[in-house]
């Protein structure tokens, strides 16, 4: 429509372009020097959100991390607790035979007596075993120590029955660890331990029915040995869950940091390979503008 | 007849010099903003009767006037354009602050940290380190809040800020306009000065437009009439101004006023500012919901649960919205994790269970979020509408600098062309010189 452009406009028109041009090398560069395409979350609101909820996820995964490694801990100290404790089973039903056999005097039932009860004290000891932190292994979710002597002397269960369940925020949970309950109540005798410590009172003290009391006593203790092998068992089960978990969660970080990368990330090959051209036409720009206003009828008057 | 002839040459000589002084000041002025250019307009001068030789061609010519190209139309389309920018400029302006407050104040990053730290704190719920952990990251949420409500007001202000000022500036540019159509009902059609005059009064209606929205109606004198919206109040009529004025509501909102009236034709920048703040105070008030809802959800959850020392929980947060919310316990021990009835120093988590599903599941943090969504959102979608905007006022001023600009080019060839017409012009008075000349010869 217009015969002519004005020399301000035609100035102002490449100038507008180039500034275009600067500024999307600029951004270009951005996006290389940082890897990220997004620079503000309205570069892309819907990618944004998906970036931002990949974020939340890593920063609870974390602690879901934290919270699964201290548990893998507990679960290796209860462990290597349970082991003492199924030893000194093992070794208790073999006292409570021989006690049963009748074989020895008197001498031989004082010494196995003593040995219970050591025994007796061991398996407390390691029952009430504690993490460096101080929180006991198999209390429940109480907070002091799983079995208590009473005032007879006789050991009881002192915690509760519930076991510390560990929730995660994409909603799994894992129950970490077993009860002092579980570990010597399962029998249908009671508990052992206080069976170890009636039995090595019978002994010292009652050479009558020692015999009896020793033989029922190798029953139930048969009974808690295998109710004891389930029991390791669940937390040999524990602990292959919490190396699965761990796996998963390792797997989940990865698909985050790959959703997040694709949805946010710059791809470097593209992003060099535009701005290269981008400043290829910048430069083009640049010399056929000077070329252009060098162009003037001034010179020929 | 020589007399004739030399008048003729002399008004070819001064026409050519008057053209030429015309150029000359359009080069002078090609880079100067709201610059129209000018040009000599040339008529043919009436022809006398030579009474010795009767009827003769005529009496060379005369510079009429300055005439100026015709942009009014082009004029009225820029302006239109320029206002459009100016509103979603403005607009985009305030959600862009909006959208930097809350990313500065990092609220969702510090939420995700707190409901963390209740995660770690359900692993080992009576250790020391872990609930003095969970109170900093209660602390530093708090702070977030705080923050991105600061940033948030601030902006807001800056914004209503900006209204007033820009009212104010509205009315000067209204007055100075006035004072204009004075001076331009006063002067010389088709002169210099009204040419200049002109101009200012089309540098003042490209800015007084963009900002209120106005519409503008031109005389024949070319004094401007403005008014808000279409029919609504004079905000410079032939008998004067009507000052623009701005109220703050309670509530925060901006109500515009042309003198004791409602102005509610009121567009442009000031509009766009206007929506802008209102986009921020909705930012600011979910802002409040979502740290009302923390508060209350934490609260509630220390109430219901027990302390290791097996007394209910008291508050965690205090405050009544974002800009209060502050962390009251400063005791690690006074965090109840167990729930209620639970012995003393029980691991149990029943409380931090129900608080953690509470939080993660449509909880403050998906709150911010949205906030932070919805700006983003909004932004994306106008960013499209001001770029489209831009792009239209870019064309409209282009094609006024094409019509009203000054082109080097076609100055540098009526230079020529005018320089031509000046030798020639010489030639002709020269031409009449020699004829005297001969016929004083004849006469020796």
């Amino acid at each position: 429509m217009t015969a002519h452009v004005s020399t301000a406009g035609m100035f102002s028109r490449v100038i507008a372009r180039m500034e275009g041009l600067r500024q999307s090398a600029i951004r270009l560069q951005d996006q290389v020097s940082t890897g990220q395409r997004l620079q503000r979350p309205s570069d892309d609101p819907a990618a944004a959100a998906g970036v931002r909820q990949g974020e939340r996820a890593d920063r609870l995964a974390e602690a879901d991390g934290f919270a699964l490694s201290r548990a893998a801990e507990r679960i290796a100290l209860a462990d290597t607790a349970l082991e003492t404790i199924g030893e000194g089973l093992l070794r208790a039903r073999e006292l409570a035979l021989a006690a049963a056999s009748g074989a020895g005097g008197g001498d031989a039932r004082q010494a196995v007596a003593a040995e219970l009860m050591s025994l007796h004290d061991t398996l407390l000891a390691a029952v009430n075993t504690c993490d460096p932190a101080g929180v006991p292994l198999f209390s429940g979710s109480a907070g002091h120590r799983a079995f208590v002597l009473d005032e007879e002397g006789v050991a009881r269960y002192a915690g509760d029955a519930a076991p510390p369940l560990l929730r995660f925020h994409n909603g799994r949970a894992l129950a970490v660890g077993v009860t002092g309950q579980d570990i010597f109540n399962a029998g249908p005798a009671g508990d052992a331990l206080a069976l170890l410590g009636r039995v090595a009172g019978a002994l010292r003290s009652d050479p009558a029915t020692a015999q009896a009391v020793a033989a029922t006593a190798v029953t139930s203790l048969d009974d808690a040995l295998a109710a004891f092998a389930q029991v390791r068992a669940r937390l040999g089960a524990m602990d292959a869950a919490t190396g699965t978990l761990r796996d998963m969660h390792a797997d989940e970080a990865l698909a985050r940091a790959e959703l997040r990368d694709r949805l946010g990330g710059a791809d470097l090959a593209e992003s060099v390979a535009r701005l290269q051209q981008t400043l290829a036409a910048l430069e083009a720009s640049r010399a056929t503008f000077s070329r252009l206003s060098a162009l003037s009828l001034f010179d020929h008057l | 007849m020589t007399g004739t002839l030399l008048q003729i040459g002399r008004s070819g000589a001064h026409a050519a010099r008057a053209a030429l002084d015309t150029s000359a000041h359009n080069i002078a002025n090609s880079a100067t903003p709201g610059y129209t250019r000018r040009a000599a307009r040339l008529s043919v001068a009436p022809a006398g009767l030579n009474p010795a030789r009767g009827p003769i061609a005529g009496g060379g010519v005369t510079v009429a006037g300055v005439s100026q190209p015709e942009t009014r139309f082009l004029r009225a389309e820029t302006r239109r354009a320029d206002t459009a920018l100016a509103r979603a400029a403005a607009e985009l302006d305030g959600l862009l602050s909006g959208e930097a407050a809350l990313q500065r104040a990092g609220l969702s990053a510090s939420l995700d940290r707190f409901e963390a730290s209740l995660a770690k704190l359900a692993s080992a719920p009576l250790e020391p380190a872990l609930r003095l952990e969970v109170l900093e990251r209660a602390g530093a949420v708090a702070a977030g809040f705080n923050a991105a409500h600061g940033h948030l007001a601030t902006a807001g202000d800056e914004h209503a800020l900006r209204i007033e000022e820009g009212v104010a500036a509205a009315n000067g540019l209204a007055a100075s306009l006035g004072e204009l159509n004075l001076r331009l009902s006063r002067s010389q059609p088709e002169s210099a000065a009204k040419a200049t005059l002109l101009d200012q009064r089309d540098a003042l209606l490209a800015r007084l437009v963009p900002l209120t929205g106005a519409t503008v109606r031109l005389d024949a004198v070319g004094r401007a009439v403005v008014q808000l919206g279409d029919g609504g109040p004079l905000l410079l009529g032939p008998a004067g101004a009507a000052a623009l004025r701005v109220e703050r509501q309670s509530d925060g909102a901006m109500r515009f006023l042309a003198g004791a009236a409602d102005a509610p034709g009121v567009g442009g920048e000031l509009a766009g500012r206007e929506q802008a703040r209102s986009h921020l105070a909705r930012a600011v008030t979910a802002l409040d919901d979502a740290a009302r809802q923390l508060a209350g959800i934490v609260n509630t959850a220390q109430a219901g649960g027990a302390t290791p020392s097996g007394s209910a929980g008291a508050p965690l947060f205090s405050g009544e919205d974002a800009a209060t919310l502050a962390v009251c316990l400063s005791d690690p021990d006074a965090l109840a994790t167990a729930g209620a009835g639970a012995p003393v120093r029980s691991r149990d988590t029943r409380a931090l269970d129900a608080l953690r599903t509470a939080l993660a599941h449509s909880g403050p943090a998906a709150a911010v979020d949205a906030i932070g969504a919805g700006l983003a959102a909004s932004i994306a979608a106008r960013t499209g509408t001001r770029d489209l905007h831009a792009a239209f006022a870019q064309s409209a001023h282009e094609a006024l600098g094409d019509i009203a600009g000054i082109d080097l080019d076609a100055e540098a060839a009526s230079l020529l062309r005018f320089q031509q017409l000046f030798q020639a012009s010489g030639k002709v008075m020269q031409t009449a010189a020699r004829v005297f000349d001969s016929l004083l010869e004849i006469g020796r």
